[in-house]
């Protein structure tokens, strides 16, 4: 019936010696090679982001004194964590942002969540308002809820500790999409412009990069999306939202805030975002008919003259300033 | 934990360390046992009790059904058993099914209003544990075995870390007297532990997550089935994803086994080489298959009866078995397949033993042929998200008009790549049909050994893609 795994006899420590000291060299000088390859090709180390990473920092989300960040690429680029805890010193920060996902499914999970009693910040636009941006990020949310154990826990804090380090573990410049680009005319990876780290803050170099090229990405992904998610009318748009006033409430009920904010956009983002959800007939609307805590870039004279490398972002070198400047501002209006 | 996370890494590494320099036996044991409690609470710390109650409840009913003399008493205590594991696996694993089940029946007949709400978590390798404890108290009431009158052995034997997750399924057979007397330090038994170890990850991170899954998800994925290529080439990297993954668990939990000085079950033996689906099951999950076999099988009266009675044994148990891999009518129909196929083989057999229908190697070649297509077929209602799907997939893949020569050039590369890999795993199982991993590793020499795994252990480091988890965790 069964066929044993056998086991010899006697203890040949020698060939087991010569055969895991040729497996460590073979293994360690491959991977050498391979990490001065990439390092010469330009990469450099970075923490990746992975559901994991998320869940490990939302995770951290309870008690009343978390500063928790929601949003997207706005806010994960350009919040820097160590001006929040200079500016609000007795805050525990948590960036939850995620890069091109509207934050609607972790604002209501969030809300669910007993154990959420902190401030939340929620960088959202009147398009990532609409409905069909609220489950943008519901798989990580999903991951968290169902998948998230001690052992990854464990995994990921060792896997960002290598990271770190070590340009091999990014996955996209694995051995597989090299190999790719040799075999097919498929691109070699590209040089990264972003990084991030093991607490999940963003930064981006814009030296790495054309800004004026992003900038034409960008507007083109806004066309073509709100092409094929045309603005609904203001009032579905306005009806739609009454859940949004309820999970507000929730976190309030507990002791909690939430601020809405829209970050700053440029040129073609600010002027494509105003024709398709006028501020006055969408933003506005949505505050003062819920009754809710917000704050948009145009009140500010100084976030409409921020200089925005692709429309967009702020530098990695803008960052502390500009997260001095809005958390500073949201107080001085009594909103924070 | 899961093997191929960095948490198992540090945590074998400890546990392996402080295992072996601990001096008594027993002292071992209660290292192993903490460690793999410590190994399962890595996953859902709450779920702990559950399998720690249900092993001492199954080591006392054990104990005690052992001590009575009455066939008669001992069948009701066998009984009481049966009845709380199923129970328990019942209520855990097929609770949802079953709701899920009734809600579609309310809705059907048009009372949505009667429906009802269901989300009972399913505790991490339950089915695994589970057929551990009822093995065992079957074997105490058959006589087979004496019942330990150690808990701690016994709890060792059900909660054992390299297979308490997803197997092997583990008999007191074969682990009672491994349990009992102390492991002996072999240093070649270390090194083809360690090796098992690496083998299995480099199956589990770079052939089925790195290679087979991407292709795999990316078309049971799609919406609609219309190129017959496509389709084959999802289906197939299904098959070589499916067997990595398990296989790959499979030969880690060996191979750590092995570290401690235990020796488990083979559990696969080359079986997409396999000719006629019995020696498939022969060959697949064979823990399981031998289970099902021993404790189904035989018990409903096997093929002891008429042709009739063996033909309502077989879908039973294959049913039963299908329905063991998930609470899901898409593992009913794979089951129910499986158990069609190996009908329809017992029928070819007594045909083919009363008249030569053609040469042997012919016969041979063509009966892996259907066995191999057959199972790569059934694999679709396996893996597809519900039986519409798996029915649109099969279709296609079996009309001439979806295949057309072109389209072979339209496939992606990481399809090319997953075929070639697949069919160099195929080679690599016709080859070695019968010889077990294990040997094929002690057989080679120190340097292409060291050689082979410095290369498996560089394409694992440089395949870090998305951790998933494996296949067999759910079941």
């Amino acid at each position: 019936m069964h066929l044993f795994t056998s086991s010899s006899n006697g203890g040949d420590s020698r060939r087991l010696v010569s055969v895991m000291l040729l497996a460590g060299v073979v293994w360690f000088s491959g991977v050498l090679a391979y990490e001065a390859h990439l390092r010469s090709q330009g990469h450099l180390p970075s923490i990746i982001d992975s559901p994991q990473l998320w869940a490990q920092e939302r995770s951290r989300t309870d008690g009343s004194d978390a500063v928790v960040f929601i949003g997207a690429s706005r806010t994960l680029y350009g919040i820097d964590l160590q001006t929040v805890q200079r500016v609000m010193p007795a805050s525990k920060p948590v960036m939850l942002a995620l890069n091109g996902a509207y934050p609607m499914a972790t604002l209501k999970a969030l809300a669910d969540d007993p154990g959420f009693n902190g401030t939340l910040l929620v960088d959202v636009d009147a398009r990532g308002l609409s409905q069909t941006n609220w489950d943008a990020q519901s798989s990580e949310n999903h991951y968290f809820e169902h998948d998230w154990t001690p052992n990854w826990a464990i995994h990921r804090q060792l896997l960002s500790e290598l990271q770190r380090h070590w340009v091999f573990l990014i996955p996209r410049l694995g051995v597989f999409p090299l190999l790719k680009s040799v075999i097919t005319d498929a691109p070699v990876p590209f040089l990264a412009h972003d990084s991030l780290s093991a607490q999940r803050e963003g930064f981006l170099h814009f030296d790495r990069v054309s800004a004026a090229g992003l900038a034409e990405m960008f507007r083109v992904g806004l066309v073509e999306d709100l092409a094929l998610h045309p603005p609904p009318s203001e009032a579905h748009w306005l009806r739609a939202l009454a859940p949004v006033k309820q999970w507000v409430q929730q976190i309030e009920a507990r002791g909690g805030r939430v601020i809405f904010f829209v970050p700053p956009v440029s040129g073609h983002q600010a002027t494509l975002a105003e024709a398709a959800y006028p501020f006055a007939r969408y933003w506005q609307r949505f505050v003062t008919e819920y009754d809710l805590v917000g704050w948009h870039y145009r009140e500010s004279e100084v976030f409409n003259m921020l200089e925005l490398p692709d429309q967009s972002h702020v530098d990695a070198s803008q960052k502390a300033e500009y997260t001095r400047l809005l958390l500073n501002d949201l107080k001085a209006r009594g909103r924070l | 934990m899961q093997f191929d996370s960095l948490a198992f890494l540090a945590f074998f590494l400890i546990i392996a360390v402080l295992y072996w320099r601990v001096p008594a036996w027993h002292q071992r044991k209660n290292v192993l046992l903490a460690a793999s409690y410590l190994f399962y609470a890595g996953w859902n710390p709450y779920f702990l009790p559950l399998l720690i109650t249900t092993s001492l409840i199954d080591w006392r009913l054990a104990l005690h059904m052992g001590s009575i003399t009455s066939q008669r008493h001992r069948k009701k205590w066998l009984i009481a058993i049966c009845a709380i594991n199923l129970a328990v696996l019942g209520y855990f694993k097929y609770a949802n099914f079953f709701i899920d089940n009734i809600n579609s029946l309310m809705m059907f007949l048009g009372l949505p209003d009667f429906s009802f709400q269901s989300s009972v978590a399913l505790p991490i390798g339950i089915s695994f544990y589970i057929f551990h404890s009822l093995s065992y108290c079957i074997d105490v009431y058959r006589g087979g075995i004496r019942p330990t009158a150690s808990w701690r052995d016994y709890l060792l034997y059900v909660a054992f870390f390299p297979q308490l997750v997803a197997g092997p399924i583990v008999r007191w057979t074969t682990m009672g007297q491994q349990i009992e007397t102390p492991r002996p330090f072999l240093a070649d038994r270390l090194m083809v532990g360690i090796a098992l170890m690496v083998v299995g990850l480099f199956q589990k991170i770079v052939l089925a997550d790195g290679i087979f899954a991407p292709v795999a998800n990316a078309q049971f994925d799609q919406s609609a089935f219309d190129v017959g290529v496509s389709v084959w080439m999802g289906a197939l990297a299904f098959t070589g994803q499916i067997f990595c993954d398990f296989a790959g668990y499979t030969t880690c939990a060996i191979g750590a086994a092995l570290v401690l000085g235990f020796r488990l079950p083979v559990n696969f033996q080359s079986p997409y080489a396999a000719i006629g689906f019995s020696d498939f099951w022969r060959r697949w999950h064979i823990s399981l298959s031998s289970w099902l076999r021993d404790y189904l099988y035989i018990p409903l009266g096997g093929n002891r009866g008429s042709g009739l009675t063996t033909a309502r044994n077989l879908m039973i148990t294959m049913l039963l078995g299908g329905l063991w891999h998930g609470a899901a009518w898409t593992f009913v129909v794979w089951g129910l397949l499986h158990g069609l196929f190996l009908l329809l083989e017992r029928g070819v057999r007594q045909l083919a033993s009363t008249r030569s229908l053609a040469p042997p190697a012919v016969t041979k070649s063509l009966a892996w042929c259907v066995t191999f297509i057959a199972v790569v077929t059934a694999w679709v209602f396996f893996r597809a998200e519900d039986l519409g799907v798996a029915v649109a997939m099969i279709t296609t893949m079996f009309s001439l008009s979806s295949f057309a020569l072109a389209d072979l050039w339209s496939i992606d590369f990481e399809s090319w790549l997953s075929g070639l890999i697949f069919v160099a795993l195929l080679v690599q199982q016709l080859i070695t049909r019968d010889r077990p991993l294990q040997a094929l590793l002690e057989q080679l020499s120190w340097p292409l050994l060291g050689g082979m795994l410095g290369v498996m252990l560089f394409l694992i480091s440089t395949t870090t893609g998305q951790t998933n988890a494996f296949i067999y965790f759910q079941f």
